[in-house]
């Protein structure tokens, strides 16, 4: 598969009062056509640093090193903060987390969907405004000519996460980056959101970066699972072999912490995520982990273990079939 | 209720609100200008030659003689007629005169306040962008220069550098006397643009700016400083990265997005100031020898001429009232989750 977003090597690191924060180290993945992506991990392990990366979004103190994020081949990276305009919301749009905060207070929800048209894309107001109810329509929200004229605090959490993602689709990007964009919702409403964002991934053929901390959202909405784990990818590889044949000790913890039919008992992961101005070296996962050994304080290096199956690990639970490829 | 019959019910809750205050603050300055040192008839008499004959009769002809409740009445009664009575001093009537000063002052506050919320608005949204730059540092060590600065000393000195000094601007008053304004509102400088007489406009301009500067400078700082701190909230905000995230440039979300949330606390800055800015019109006027009320009432307050005082500080307190209750209209129109 063709990948329409590249991520090689990116690394962040924040320099703050007290001392550099190695946000993200050597973080690589791939996101094809079409394709949808759960990026996972628990709360600080750089899952949001990279979406945000990947929006052009990260400030000072946050800095980029090194590292490429391409897009159709072309390296945004090397973008100016007038040509990555030309990219948000056109290539790619974004998520938030709490779409209610997303909104401004003071505009009504057309205002801000046709500018989407008008103000970025230079569309005349009449077409803009077919436009934005026709796509809030397509999102679910039936009386579109009321949700215009609302505001953010009229709407309730799940409207407005549907305005956001009408947002997305004003623009006509082909790539959508949420960004844990159920957390802040009801239960009952997560999984209407996170279906409609698989039916018009389907519909569109566009592709999701699905950022969240819970492994099960990931499994029921992805094709393909990345786990991060303190600033770096730790596996990744097809839901259902990261399900069925966890290779890395993270993953596996990750998932006993699942709850499950039968389960009476959540297994904790013990111990503390790493500090990262001064993280182990070698494996960041090491000073958590039973397998671990002498081996662990070099860097394991992020090794296919399948045709889609990778792990950065020495003892992993599944011996690597080739050496990295 | 819909919302227009709303706005009005809460436009005469005020209303009726503000009629008790004044009610209050009435009684109070009455009470007050009898308590202070002075006597209105022996100022008008003169101590010396003056016998208890002559001093008895002009007190009971001013019904000074009268109880205090009686007094009250009396001026109270008359005062919601719209009569004021008569100046002690002058025997003019009170009201024609207030409001023929409160034209100066108004065109000084009008400008004060222009001048104090352009500057404000614009050191305060410059520095919150260039956050931590020179010209951040540079407004906000100015600001808390011009919060700290007493309001006569910054005209004192105003008027040593540009009209001792420099000698580019007029020392004091509202126009020179060679300047002759043909009147047609009583509003010196709109009726010289209303008659084009476009010599007297520079001369009344160039009176007007260093008052102008003196009197908005303290409300200016305290502005600047108010939308920093709002504009860096807002520009942290989601929805300012939600405006980028859709394409906006980022002086695009600055415009549509961040400037109108940021001026919410700046409004109500802008309203808490109007107070400061009268008080302050007192102290300018008095300083630069500015035909308006503050000097007109600092004057009667000197010559104990109770009927100007007392309406002088009705006239104050109104406004103060009518311009916060335009403040609190202005809310609604900028913030939709404020209806009233």
């Amino acid at each position: 598969m063709e990948p329409l977003l590249e991520v090689r090597d990116l690394k962040i690191n924040f320099y703050t009062y007290r001392g550099v924060v190695k946000a993200l180290e050597g973080v690589r993945f791939s996101i094809g056509q079409g394709e949808s992506v759960g990026l996972v991990g628990e709360t600080g392990c750089g899952k949001s640093v990279t979406a945000r990366a990947i929006m052009g979004f990260v400030e000072p103190p946050g800095k980029i090193e090194s590292g490429e994020i391409l897009l159709e081949k072309d390296d945004l990276l090397k973008y100016s903060e007038r040509d990555m305009r030309k990219i948000r919301g056109r290539k790619i749009s974004f998520i938030f987390q709490e779409p209610k905060k997303a909104l401004d207070p003071t505009a009504t929800v057309g205002n801000q969907l046709m500018e989407a048209a008008t103000v970025a894309r230079g569309m005349d107001r009449a077409a803009a405004q077919a436009l934005a109810l026709e796509t809030l329509e397509q999102v679910g929200l039936g009386d579109a000519q009321r949700v215009m004229q609302s505001y953010s605090f009229e709407l309730s959490g799940g409207m407005a996460q549907r305005v956001m993602i009408a947002m997305g689709m004003v623009g006509g990007s082909r790539l959508m980056i949420a960004d844990e964009p159920t957390s802040a919702l009801d239960v009952s409403i997560q999984a209407q959101i996170l279906r409609l964002l698989g039916e018009i991934r389907s519909k569109q053929n566009s592709s999701l970066l699905l950022i969240t901390h819970d492994l099960g959202v990931a499994a029921e909405n992805c094709d393909r699972i990345i786990v991060m784990y303190a600033g770096r990818i730790v596996e990744s590889g097809p839901v259902r072999e990261i399900f069925r044949e966890p290779a890395h000790p993270y993953t596996v913890k990750l998932l006993n912490a699942l709850p499950a039919p039968g389960k009476t008992r959540l297994e904790a992961i013990p111990g503390m995520v790493p500090d990262l101005v001064d993280p182990p070296a070698g494996c960041r996962f090491s000073n958590r982990c039973d397998r671990a050994s002498e081996a662990c304080s070099k860097l394991p290096p992020l090794a296919q273990i399948g045709p889609d199956h990778a792990v950065a690990c020495i003892h992993p639970m599944r011996v690597p079939a080739k050496a990295e490829t | 209720m819909t919302g227009r019959t709303r706005t009005l019910a809460v436009i005469a809750t005020r209303l009726v609100n503000a009629v008790i205050v004044l009610l209050v603050l009435s009684l109070i300055i009455f009470a007050f200008m009898r308590a202070i040192p002075g006597d209105p008839v022996l100022n008008l008499l003169g101590e010396e030659e003056t016998t208890q004959a002559q001093y008895d009769a002009l007190r009971i002809q001013l019904g000074l003689d009268q109880p205090f409740y009686v007094q009250y009445w009396n001026w109270f009664s008359r005062v919601l007629q719209g009569d004021f009575g008569q100046s002690l001093q002058t025997n003019e009537p009170v009201l024609p005169v207030i409001w023929e000063k409160l034209k100066a002052t108004i065109e000084l506050a009008i400008f004060a306040v222009i001048l104090g919320t352009i500057i404000g608005v614009t050191a305060g949204t410059i520095s919150a962008v260039k956050r931590d730059s020179i010209f951040d540092s540079a407004a906000m060590l100015v600001s808390l220069m011009g919060i700290s600065m007493p309001v006569f000393w910054m005209g004192i000195l105003l008027i040593i550098v540009f009209s001792v000094g420099l000698d580019i601007l007029p020392v004091s008053g509202m126009i020179s006397f060679s300047t002759i304004i043909t009147p047609v509102t009583g509003f010196p400088l709109l009726d010289a643009v209303l008659t084009g007489n476009w010599a007297g406009v520079k001369d009344l301009l160039s009176h007007l700016v260093l008052p102008a500067i003196t009197l908005g400078l303290t409300p200016a700082a305290l502005i600047a400083r108010t939308t920093r701190a709002s504009m860096l909230e807002v520009i942290n905000e989601d929805y300012v990265k939600a405006g980028l995230a859709r394409g906006l440039t980022f002086n695009q979300t600055l415009w549509r997005h961040v400037m109108r949330n940021a001026m919410i606390p700046v409004v109500t800055v802008i309203g808490l100031e109007i107070g400061v800015y009268l008080g302050g019109s007192i102290v300018t006027e008095t300083v630069f020898s500015w035909p308006g009320l503050g000097r007109y009432m600092i004057d009667a307050i000197y010559a104990n001429d109770y009927p100007v005082v007392q309406g002088a500080v009705l006239i104050y307190a109104s406004i103060v009232v009518l311009v916060s209750l335009i403040v609190d209209l202005t809310y609604s129109a900028l913030d939709p989750r404020v209806k009233i």
